[in-house]
């Protein structure tokens, strides 16, 4: 103690010095209360100082404050973080002062929620990103993750596919696990407080990989006030082992104390189509193409299959698959306000959505309900709930036997109908018309999340919070396949099957502020979560219904499967945090977060996560006054550490045994998983340093970030030699290093009474690399070309390289690495990934009088995409009937510059012939593209009525607005969308396109009234 | 005030720290620990009925390793779902196919699940497993090793021999790999143990002491063992009343346990198999992904060869289809596999007779058979034509099975008959993620 610096122990010091003064409960002196100026609301926590004192209290929840020490005339500071600072003169014994003030509009002064608290912008030393309602209304999409595509540096946001309701996968700063179970990658969502499952249950559709539905989707767009998104460490380490992915807080709108009840409604109609539909060969070209294969197979030409191929039919099945004017619907309807103890925020709202690929479709109905109400003075009591509905129609529509696979995959030669109006049966491939109007399969959910918190004052700037919350999800599958959509001499069949998942969480926190004197700024934070999670499923599958009719599983003759299970897990945690402010200059902050989960064996059971951060305002420094460019300045520097558990399952370290092993009817056991108990906690460091500024009094204000993350024992399943009778063990298997830089510029180019013009900018750079990785992990998607490999970064693309076709035989001549003549695996090369170099956002919001016009744009470069259809869709003949030489598979377009004759000059190899298995059976470099696009994600023009004409209709503020989604692509990507994820739920494939539905193009017009 | 303080901190501390490990020590409810999977005689033996059905796996008896030999033959070839099933129509396998990756991880799941049962049945104290009930167990077990290490011998040629059950994780687990030879040895002691262990009673759907004498039977006409092989394969048929010849041919495929099966794999709707949908067309519910080759379709049609086995090949609107599993709904898929069969053990004596230039003996056996199928009896002036005859015969008796690609290898005629005249093709590579996975093993030549 006696070597502790001389600043320090005064501030000690002082702390022991004040906090007896402030627990003293005051008689006389000023008492009065603090509102805000626009909204007339009480402002909690606002300090008052006696200026030239260290005199200092805060307002309660209710705004109220009583300050002793002053006498006769004397000035007093009112201060809140997100309000302009205010002087005042008062005379001692008043006490029924009501001192009102303004909110700030500077950037720099903007309140964001970082963990477990709030904080002014200007005040953080990590790197938060906040997205508010505005910047995001109406638009037409599921799920409120999709609306951040482009609004904040650095996070990548795509969607899956153009399914509605389907999955998205958000980024935050690259990817830094790699895990089968997507939701493990992506970042911890907050809801309201709720750590919220984003673990899938349902699916939006089928295939190899399925298509999940998105369980952000049980979210109404239209109920969130604000998103924010926290990036580095310093910001996440207080999730601890939830934050390595960063952590989006979504925060839902509630009512205000003291207003007016408050009514708003608002109402939108779309259509949606696909931006492309895929170019396949008509009947003529299909059987001109076949016939060569024949013949250069070796067959002679009077035997070719077919004979004339011009009179050869084509049934196109494309209008039957793609909807051109697929609606999107969306209703909702709040109510707010409050009075002086109680507010409230209920609002519905009906979403629908037809997909641009029949039949799928999404429909949400959902309920909020947000209360608060002040108890007394120092209590606090509020509560965030909403109930879901949701409903999807869903049909395999992705790589094994979809709509869009047998669709687009069957030559276009059969009949979709016989003569006489039924179904043809008789195709090489399903007819995908009798799929799409035949099939009776849904997703039903039901989603519950609800948090109820009370908030004590204990003493002045003193609470304590406790929170408890339940997300409830349920998911019902359930499907009819008639006789007719089984086809001939085959029985109906159907399954129901049940998933719910269940998670409660506990968490208490007490926080304390302190001021001392007007330079020294003091906030502590700790506190405690228990969580629980638990998922159960079944389901059971039955066939040979007596008729069509009778659709419900009681009426089955035959059970086909059944299955049935559960899991659990848990997790303790503990954190703090302490932060410091010195004289609005120099801003320290530190906290640990501990956190046990049941997933680990018991020595490796806690991890910790620490982190620091300091910042500089700069801008607060004497020989900063005298300059006009900067009206802020801040320098700021984060290193901390975070985990992840969420990449492994629940009992990941044991060894374990499972049932339905069966054989003869009797049941059996067998090894399902290999022990390792030295399983623990994967840990990622993230260096965080950046820079924050506003020039020319706001007009421009802008962020600079530069990051380095290191993933250290990544979280795998590690590829083990299968002769152990095993394929993976759950391991610490590797490194994954995540570095970039993020900028964003925001201008307010003009700001009249009439007329605004705000722009903002964001553009982000990200190198992926895996630092180590003992075995390299072939994801086992498809025909095996994602490959994650040392020294490489994540997803990339392995692949034969295809130099060119040579022109006087028509083969594919490829790299030849080894140089021994012979072409096979030793001769594939990474030749790709699907990570983006650059992603960025481009947002312009114009204001004129009643008028609104604002665009998005987004865009991601350096990515590559693998065009997977094309290999199935260009197979120069390796899928025909091999018998006699007639169509399974059709064609693309592409297929057409096929080499044909020596002195052709082509991409396209020879169709069949000897070598058709070297030519198009290998996964060539013809299949991977540039994936690099720029989309204007949205267009909207909005008209405000002006008041006289709405005073006179008896309504309120009255918007209507037109929108456009997608409306202009640029890339060079020539499949149906650069945007897509044939992967679906599988977090280890990205930058695939295989018979995946695209993004969809749309239009939309509506109205929003509030009363 | 300050004692609300305390009282705070006290009762947050109370909530956390005393229920914390209970909290945190969870068990699944779906599995069980390997402590307590085998601790038992009745946990060993469904463990050993999780051994029979590692068999089932879809990636071995239940289609895909099945897939790959007879792609190899020239009694199918690939229609359907294209490049993967051309890679062996051609005889161009990769090491990165996943055919192979899959069919080799089953594998060692089945013997892994072997392993145990033989190791669990030597250490467990469980005074009601009688010792006669312990040898049957562990006889299966054996049988069951064998049949693996067999098959895998036969496709890869040398494999790493794993004869312990795996318990965890660690550099040991690395194992180089044997030789053909070495596998065959171990294959063979593997047999004799369950030839000695297993019970004398019928049951065509596990493992029994007849079954080991005709996979013995088999084995020792891999190894060219003429007499062994010949006297194996007698043994199993000298017991005339239990396995018998079927007529006709077609109540092999539609009659489940027939008298002719020695070891049967049994399949039901509910654990069933995709084998008829891959051969039927569209129309009949299947995807046709392997149709039949012309030649064999002639030579199925042909009464004169075929005789009661001409029902191995349908026809639909046109499409020639191998009918060979029928059980193509979705609510049946119960086609058994047929894995040995008396058939071949009267082939496998024929064999082994020419090679010891017994032709009438051979003869004989051979036009069992051919008797069966309703079709003249072969004649043969030498051995070297009888061996084309039984080659002949195999090819239709087994058509569509996993049998003629190994009978073209190990009699050396694949490059005659297929054209394939690279003697490395005629092991399959060692999957690529194996290699990779485990630093001793080395890749086949030729890969």
């Amino acid at each position: 103690m006696r070597r502790l610096p001389i600043a320090f122990s005064r501030l000690l010091l002082m702390l022991l010095l004040a906090l007896p003064a402030m627990l003293v409960a005051q008689q006389t002196g000023l008492k009065g209360r603090v509102v805000n100026a626009r909204t007339g609301e009480p402002v909690s926590d606002a300090s008052i100082m006696i200026k030239g004192t260290h005199t200092g209290v805060s307002t309660d929840a209710a705004g109220n404050f009583s300050i002793e020490g002053g006498s006769g005339r004397y000035t007093i500071i009112i201060s809140h973080i997100g309000y302009t600072s205010r002087e005042m003169a008062v005379s001692a014994g008043q006490d029924r002062l009501t001192i009102a003030i303004e909110q700030s509009s500077a950037q720099g002064d903007e309140v964001v929620v970082t963990g477990y608290t709030s904080k002014a912008k200007k005040e953080l030393t990590g790197s938060i990103v906040k997205v508010s309602a505005d910047e995001f209304r109406n638009m037409p999409m599921a799920s409120p993750d999709q609306l951040l595509q482009g609004k904040a540096a650095g996070v990548e946001i795509s969607s899956m596919s153009g399914t509605p309701g389907g999955g998205v996968t958000v980024k935050v700063r690259g990817t830094s696990s790699f895990s089968p179970n997507s939701a493990a990658s992506q970042p911890l969502y907050i809801i309201d407080g709720v750590f919220a499952n984003n673990t899938p249950l349902g699916s939006a559709g089928y295939g190899t990989e399925q298509q999940y539905g998105n369980p952000l989707a049980d979210l109404s767009p239209s109920d969130i006030s604000s998103i924010e998104i926290l990036k580095d460490a310093n910001a996440t380490a207080i999730y601890g082992s939830r934050g390595a992915n960063g952590v989006v807080i979504i925060t839902t709108k509630r009512g205000k104390l003291n207003s007016k009840s408050r009514i708003n409604f608002n109402t939108y109609y779309g259509t949606s189509k696909a931006r492309r539909l895929p170019q396949v060969t008509n009947g003529p070209e299909t059987a001109t193409l076949l016939n060569e294969v024949w013949v250069n197979n070796g067959h002679s030409a009077s035997t070719k299959p077919y004979a004339d191929p011009s009179a050869v039919p084509t049934y196109d099945k494309l209008p039957y698959i793609f909807n051109n004017s697929a609606p999107t619907w969306n209703a909702d309807l709040s109510l707010s306000g409050g009075d002086a103890k109680t507010s409230f925020y209920i609002g519905g709202s009906l979403f629908s959505q037809d997909g641009i690929v029949r039949p799928l479709s999404f429909d949400r109905r959902s309920v909020r309900i947000n209360l608060d109400h002040q108890v007394n003075d120092k209590l606090k009591i509020s509560t965030s709930s909403t109930v879901v509905s949701t409903k999807r129609k869903i049909v395999a529509n992705d790589n094994s036997v979809g709509v869009l696979l047998s669709g687009i995959g069957l030559a276009n030669l059969y009949p979709i109908y016989n003569p006489d109006g039924t179904y043809n049966y008789n195709t090489p491939l399903p007819n995908a018309v009798v799929q799409i109007k035949e099939s009776d399969e849904t997703s039903s959910g039901t989603r519950i999340i609800s948090n109820i918190f009370a908030e004590y004052q204990v003493i002045p700037r003193l609470y304590f919070k406790t929170s408890w919350s339940i997300d409830y999800n349920d998911a019902m599958n359930r499907a009819f396949n008639s006789t007719t959509l089984n086809g001939p001499g085959q029985v109906a069949s159907g399954y129901n099957s049940n998933n719910r998942q269940v998670t409660w969480i506990n968490e208490q926190t007490l926080r304390y502020g302190l001021d001392l004197g007007d330079k020294h700024r003091f906030n502590f934070l700790v506190g405690n979560t228990l969580q629980k999670t638990s998922l159960t499923g079944f389901g059971v599958g039955a066939s040979n219904y007596p008729n069509d009719d009778l659709q419900y599983l009681s009426a089955a003759s035959q059970a086909d499967w059944w299955s049935g299970g559960a899991t659990q897990s848990s997790l303790a945690s503990v954190f703090g945090r302490a932060d410091y402010t010195f004289d609005n200059k120099y801003i320290i902050d530190v906290s640990l977060r501990g956190d046990a989960s049941s997933k680990f064996g018991a020595n490796h059971r806690w991890g910790s996560f620490p982190s620091a951060g300091v910042a500089w305002r700069v801008i607060n420094e004497s020989f900063m006054a005298s300059q006009h460019v900067f009206s802020d300045l801040k320098l700021k520097a984060s290193y901390g550490v975070t985990g992840s558990q969420e990449t492994i399952s629940e009992y990941a370290s044991q060894g374990l045994w499972t049932g339905n092993d069966n054989y003869l009817g009797q049941p059996g056991t067998r090894p399902s998983q290999l022990a390792n108990p030295d399983l623990k906690w994967e840990q990622t460091t993230q260096l965080n340093a950046g820079l924050e500024f506003a020039l020319f009094k706001g007009v421009i204000d802008g962020e600079f970030d530069y990051y380095d993350k290191l993933t250290k024992g990544v979280l795998i399943n590690k590829p083990v030699p299968m002769s152990t009778g095993f394929s993976t063990i759950a391991y610490n298997g590797g490194d994954i290093s995540n570095r970039g830089v993020e900028l964003s510029l925001n201008a307010h180019v003009l700001k009249q009474k009439d007329l605004s013009w705000d722009l903002g900018f964001n553009v982000s750079h990200n190198r992926n690399m895996i630092k180590k990785l003992d075995v390299p992990y072939l994801e086992p998607f498809s025909r095996k070309f994602i490959i994650f490999q040392q020294g490489y970064a994540v997803n990339s693309f392995w692949l034969w390289k295809q130099q060119g076709v040579n022109p006087q035989t028509g083969d594919a001549v490829y790299q030849d690495l080894d140089k021994n003549g012979v072409i096979d695996d030793r001769d594939r090369m990474i030749l790709g990934n699907s990570n983006p170099k650059w992603i960025g956002g481009l947002n312009s919001t114009l204001r004129y009088k009643g008028f609104d016009f604002a665009f998005s744009f987004v865009f991601e470069t350096g990515q590559s995409v693998v065009n997977w259809s094309t290999f199935f869709m260009v197979h120069g003949g390796t899928r025909v009937n091999g018998a006699n030489g007639t169509a399974t598979w059709g064609f693309y377009k592409r297929q057409l510059d096929r080499w044909q004759k020596p002195g052709d000059v082509t991409s396209v190899p020879r169709m069949g012939g000897p070598n058709k298995q070297q030519n198009y059976g290998l996964y060539t470099s013809r299949a991977l593209e540039d994936g690099s696009y720029g989309r204007l994600r949205n267009v909207t023009l909005g008209y405000t009525l002006p008041q006289a004409v709405t005073s006179r209709l008896h309504i309120g503020a009255t918007r209507v607005y037109a929108m456009g989604t997608n409306l202009l692509t640029f890339t060079h990507y020539s499949g149906l969308d650069p945007e897509i994820n044939a992967g679906g739920g599988k977090g280890t494939v990205n930058g695939v396109e295989m018979f995946t539905v695209p993004q969809p193009v749309s239009w939309q017009a509506g109205i929003s009234v509030t009363f | 005030m300050s004692k609300k303080i305390i009282i705070t901190i006290v009762a947050l501390a109370a909530i956390v720290l005393p229920s914390c490990k209970k909290f945190l020590d969870l068990s699944p409810k779906n599995d069980i620990g390997e402590s307590e999977a085998l601790n038992s005689k009745d946990r060993i033996e469904r463990a050993l009925t999780g051994a029979y059905s590692r068999l089932q796996d879809q990636s071995y008896y239940g289609f895909e390793w099945m897939n790959a030999v007879w792609l190899s033959d020239d009694n199918t070839t690939a229609v359907g779902a294209g490049t993967t099933d051309l890679q062996f129509d051609n005889h161009e396998v990769l090491a990165s196919s996943n055919t192979m990756e899959i069919a080799w991880a089953a594998m060692y799941q089945a013997v892994n699940a072997a392993n145990n049962v033989i190791d669990a049945v030597a250490t467990v104290k469980d005074p009601g497993f009688t010792d006669a009930e312990k040898q049957d167990v562990s006889g299966q077990a054996y049988f069951i090793r064998a049949l693996v290490y067999f098959d895998m011998a036969r496709t890869w040629g040398g494999v790493p021999l794993v004869l312990k059950p795996t318990r965890g994780y660690d550099s040991t687990s690395n194992i180089a790999k044997s030789t053909t030879a070495e596998v065959y040895a171990q294959v063979l002691k593997d047999l004799n143990e369950a030839e000695n262990r297993l019970p004398a009673t019928l049951n065509r759907n596990i493992a029994t002491k007849k079954a080991a004498q005709a996979l013995k039977a088999r084995l020792y006409l891999y190894l060219k063992d003429w007499s062994n092989a010949a006297q194996f394969a007698g043994t199993v048929i000298a017991d005339a009343a239990e396995y018998s010849l079927v007529d006709p041919y077609d109540n092999l495929i539609t009659v489940k346990n027939n008298t002719e099966n020695i070891f049967e794999l049994n399949f039901t709707p509910t654990d069933g198999n995709p084998l008829a949908g891959i051969f039927y067309p569209n129309a009949l519910g299947g995807s046709y992904r392997i149709g039949p080759t012309q030649e064999i379709v002639t030579l199925l049609s042909d009464p004169t060869k075929a005789g009661g086995r001409s029902t191995l090949v349908g026809n639909s609107a046109g499409t020639a289809y191998a009918n060979r599993y029928r059980r193509v709904s979705g609510d049946q898929q119960d086609d058994d596999v047929s894995i040995l069969r008396l058939s071949e053990m009267y082939l496998i004596r024929a064999e082994a007779k020419a090679h010891q230039n017994d032709v009438t003996g051979g003869l004989q056996d051979l036009n069992m058979i051919r008797n069966r199928a309703h079709v003249l009896p072969a004649a043969a002036a030498d051995s070297a034509a009888l061996l084309l005859a039984i080659e002949d015969e195999r090819r239709l008796e087994f058509a569509f099975e996993p049998f003629r690609w190994f009978d073209l290898v190990r009699t050396g005629r694949a490059a005659a008959v297929l054209g394939v005249t690279d003697a490395r093709k005629y092991v399959f590579p060692i999957p690529t993620s194996e290699i990779v996975a485990n630093r001793l093993l080395v890749q086949n030549e030729g890969y």
